[in-house]
């Protein structure tokens, strides 16, 4: 982990002229199109609410990952980090943390717009945004190793691919998770299966991310 | 003359076409290696190996620092045909930022000055002119501190002026002891004391 390449890609987000507000426009929207589309009944809305906002929130991380190599991998930036550290895995701890500062959580603190939409219960907004925040390791992970795997190659079909099977079961513990919240609070096993999951995606993805790299530079 | 960078016997093939075969090259402290050949004939991949960004199908590269084997990371400063710049980012902010990642402990200001970039120092990279851009990259070979430059058409942009700078950039690099290996396709200039030409031609 690098310091100064996480100050810089700060910098870098909050000079580009509001791109990273790009997930949270595509984020408010779809769930604004889902309440449209499903009608009006207040009750089956929140009963769908949480599904949702999860699916709004890795559709739109998707959207992003394509972005978080390839322009630094086309500009000669990624080779200089390279010439300059000689380290990859430095180089992809940075790249992870700055992802989920920059892009992962102001997504995540946009997740109470839902709460206006669906009329949800603070119990509710309190289990998803836990939820999402132990999910966001992994989901970066995966986007990490996704992105370095096809930059240069400027396939964003591929990334979606390679991605989605990875972040099926976060979908799937984590619409869970908040299922149970209420009753069973944080300490339940949908949550311990979230951080786990957490926890592989950045014992796999970030090594496999850096080697795919090095792979490119010979 | 101690040695800083070694090709033994390296081989180089893209599909049917061999680009080199059982090249050998000694770069030494003080060299010049000026490399020149026809477009496609393999400049930037022999650049690319020389930088460890690429690897020979064949035969080795070694570098060199103080007589130990080294990797080319440590050894090597690339300035290649992206200038890796950020459009958003001011020439004084983008040669700290290398310089920090190099722990240069230099003055900053001095680079600019030496890189005709002093009155621009505010000015984002975005805005900067083509032969500019490539001025901050050669900054970026000044704070990377590393023995061995490797160039890849340095002077492509520039304008007489800056084609001089180049030279005397390298002029004073190779006196300190480091080495510079440039391809290019202008006509090949005496820059120091011991410049070598290595010219490329399809087999």
């Amino acid at each position: 982990m690098n310091f100064d390449m996480i100050k810089r890609e700060i910098i870098l987000a909050a000079r580009s002229g509001g791109d990273w507000m790009m997930g949270i426009i595509f984020f408010a929207l779809f769930l604004a199109m889902s309440v449209i589309a499903l009608g009006n009944n207040s009750a089956s809305l929140s009963a769908l609410a949480p599904a949702l906002v999860w699916l709004a929130f890795l559709m739109s991380a998707l959207l992003s990952f394509g972005h978080i190599f390839s322009g630094d991998y086309t500009d000669g930036t990624l080779a200089q980090s390279l010439m300059f550290r000689g380290n990859v895995l430095e180089i992809v701890i940075s790249k992870f943390i700055a992802y989920i500062i920059t892009a992962l959580m102001p997504l995540w603190l946009a997740i109470p717009i839902a709460a206006l939409l669906f009329n949800l219960s603070t119990d509710v907004i309190a289990g998803l945004m836990l939820a999402v925040l132990i999910g966001i390791p992994a989901i970066a992970a995966y986007g990490i190793f996704a992105s370095a795997l096809t930059m240069g190659r400027g396939s964003g079909v591929l990334i979606v691919l390679i991605c989605t099977p990875f972040l099926i079961p976060v979908l799937i513990f984590g619409t869970n998770a908040v299922e149970v919240y209420t009753l069973q609070g944080l300490w339940s096993a949908p949550y311990k299966a979230l951080f786990g999951l957490s926890l592989i995606g950045c014992a796999v993805a970030i090594p496999a991310a850096s080697a795919a790299i090095k792979t490119s530079f010979e | 003359m101690t040695l800083l960078l070694e090709f033994e016997c390296v081989s180089v093939s893209r599909g049917d076409l061999v680009l080199f075969e059982d090249l050998s090259i000694q770069v030494f402290s003080g060299d010049v290696v000026w490399i020149q050949g026809t477009n496609g004939v393999g400049k930037t991949t022999l650049l690319h190996l020389a930088a460890g960004l690429a690897r020979p199908d064949s035969g080795a590269l070694k570098w060199y620092k103080d007589k130990h084997s080294m990797t080319a990371f440590s050894t090597v400063g690339f300035q290649g045909h992206q200038d890796a710049l950020k459009a958003s980012i001011t020439v004084m902010e983008d040669l700290q930022y290398w310089g920090d990642l190099a722990e240069y402990t230099g003055d900053i200001d001095r680079i600019c000055t030496r890189i005709g970039l002093s009155e621009r120092k505010n000015i984002a990279a975005g805005k900067l002119s083509a032969g500019q851009k490539r001025r901050l990259a050669l900054g970026r070979l000044l704070v990377s501190q590393k023995p061995i430059w490797v160039m890849d058409e340095p002077s492509a942009v520039m304008d007489a002026v800056g084609t001089e700078l180049i030279d005397g950039l390298v002029k004073e690099h190779v006196k300190q002891g480091g080495a510079a290996i440039i391809a290019s396709h202008s006509p090949a200039r005496k820059v120091g004391i011991a410049t070598r030409l290595l010219t490329l031609s399809a087999a």
